[in-house]
């Protein structure tokens, strides 16, 4: 691999959501008894976390993580780097680009140089099946 | 509209904490419940503000995503200046009173874990497995172009089988490789439950003292580096607060 990436490198706050949610919904000391009012149903709330979590990790699998380095919705987003590397998923993005624009270039190309040969290799063919059906008709 | 006092996390009375330009839950300004030598980091709240939280969505934009990282906040600007005892999220107490009950009945051990913070932060390790059972796969593309006879077909299969194992007894033993390597320069560490990744390897927190974190760091680093070359993935995250070790026997062992 060319660029050899550093991704666990999440220093400096840009944990994301999940793992920050993993520690305060999980983690922390829990107060019991009648000095404390119950407002939330913690329990319930760690359980949808832990699925929302196994729902996020089968998405990733499947590929379906753009929001993952989406800023838009991850404030890690830029720095988040998937499986294979966030450079190399834009890298091929920009190759196959430049070659679509080069396939059409060549096709605009080929038709302005040559566009007799296509007409002409195609109407000797339409006027035969034409005859043939003429043919078949009568 | 009923109000109570969101508390956020118990730290030292000792030491003068200004909390001020420190926004807590709902925008509230923290402040310090104090007794003996414990503090409690409160600030009022309407509960309302807490309520039906269970039937949000875990959006980055949700109700519960802004209350958890205000609540962040707060523990981390006492973590950034003193040792901290965070409590659990949506841990509220009627009033003073009560925040001054809380730290009586939990003061020796609250004491004691303030002790084993002080100096500390939490880093949290992950090892991942990215070679995507590929091992396995290999074996297969180079010859489904061609129709294989049945004893082709099962001693490529064994093949498969075999490296697989391979795989798993090779990534267990480097999960222990990354386990005994860190272990030594953590005061203490918890393996983190709650996520079920097949490919996930290794899940620990370590408390790892302030004095011992560029060896820590730099021996993460290094291993990470190891790793990559095997398709094992180390990541890492922090400096957290204890979050991880906030634990206090009374809870946890009932008392008769």
């Amino acid at each position: 691999m060319a660029n050899q990436p550093t991704p666990y490198r999440a220093r400096g706050g840009s944990d994301s959501l999940g793992e920050l949610l993993e520690r305060v919904l999980d983690k922390g000391v829990v107060i019991v008894g009648d000095i404390v009012v119950s407002v939330l149903d913690i329990e319930l709330l760690s359980l949808k976390l832990r699925l929302f979590i196994a729902s996020a990790e089968t998405a990733r699998e499947l590929g379906m993580d753009w929001w993952t380095r989406d800023a838009f919705f991850s404030s890690a987003g830029h720095q988040l780097t998937g499986r294979d590397g966030d450079h190399s998923l834009r890298d091929e993005n920009e190759e196959l680009r430049h070659r679509v624009a080069a396939l059409e270039q060549a096709v605009r190309q080929q038709a302005l140089d040559a566009p007799a040969p296509l007409v002409r290799e195609a109407a000797p063919r339409e006027a035969a099946r034409q005859q043939r059906e003429r043919g078949s008709r009568e | 509209m009923q109000r109570g006092l969101y508390a956020y996390a118990i730290t030292r009375a000792g030491a003068p904490l200004d909390l001020r330009g420190v926004a807590g839950i709902t925008g509230a300004q923290p402040r310090l419940v104090t007794h003996r030598q414990l503090a409690l980091v409160v600030s009022d709240v309407e509960l309302a503000a807490l309520q039906g939280l269970s039937d949000e969505d875990l959006s980055e934009t949700g109700r519960l995503a802004g209350l958890a990282r205000q609540h962040d906040a707060v523990v981390r600007a006492i973590f950034e200046r003193a040792p901290v005892l965070p409590l659990r999220f949506g841990t509220v107490v009627t009033d003073s009173s009560s925040s001054v009950r809380l730290l009586e009945e939990r003061h020796d051990v609250a004491q004691a874990r303030l002790d084993e913070f002080t100096d500390h932060r939490e880093w949290g390790v992950r090892l991942f497995d990215t070679s995507d059972g590929e091992t396995s796969s290999s074996g297969t593309s180079t010859s489904t172009g061609a129709r294989m006879s049945g004893t082709a077909y099962l001693a490529q299969r064994r093949s498969e089988l075999a490296a697989a194992e391979q795989r798993r007894e090779f990534v267990a033993s480097a999960a222990s490789a990354v386990r005994a390597t860190l272990d030594g320069h953590a005061s203490n560490c918890v393996p983190r439950t709650g996520r079920a990744q097949p490919n996930l390897l290794l899940d620990t927190a370590y408390l790892v003292p302030v004095a011992a974190e560029p060896a820590f760091l730099a021996q993460v680093d290094q291993l990470a580096q190891e790793m990559a070359v095997d398709r094992l993935h180390l990541k890492l995250t922090g400096p957290w607060p204890p979050y991880s070790f906030a634990q206090l026997d009374v809870e946890e062992v009932p008392r008769d």
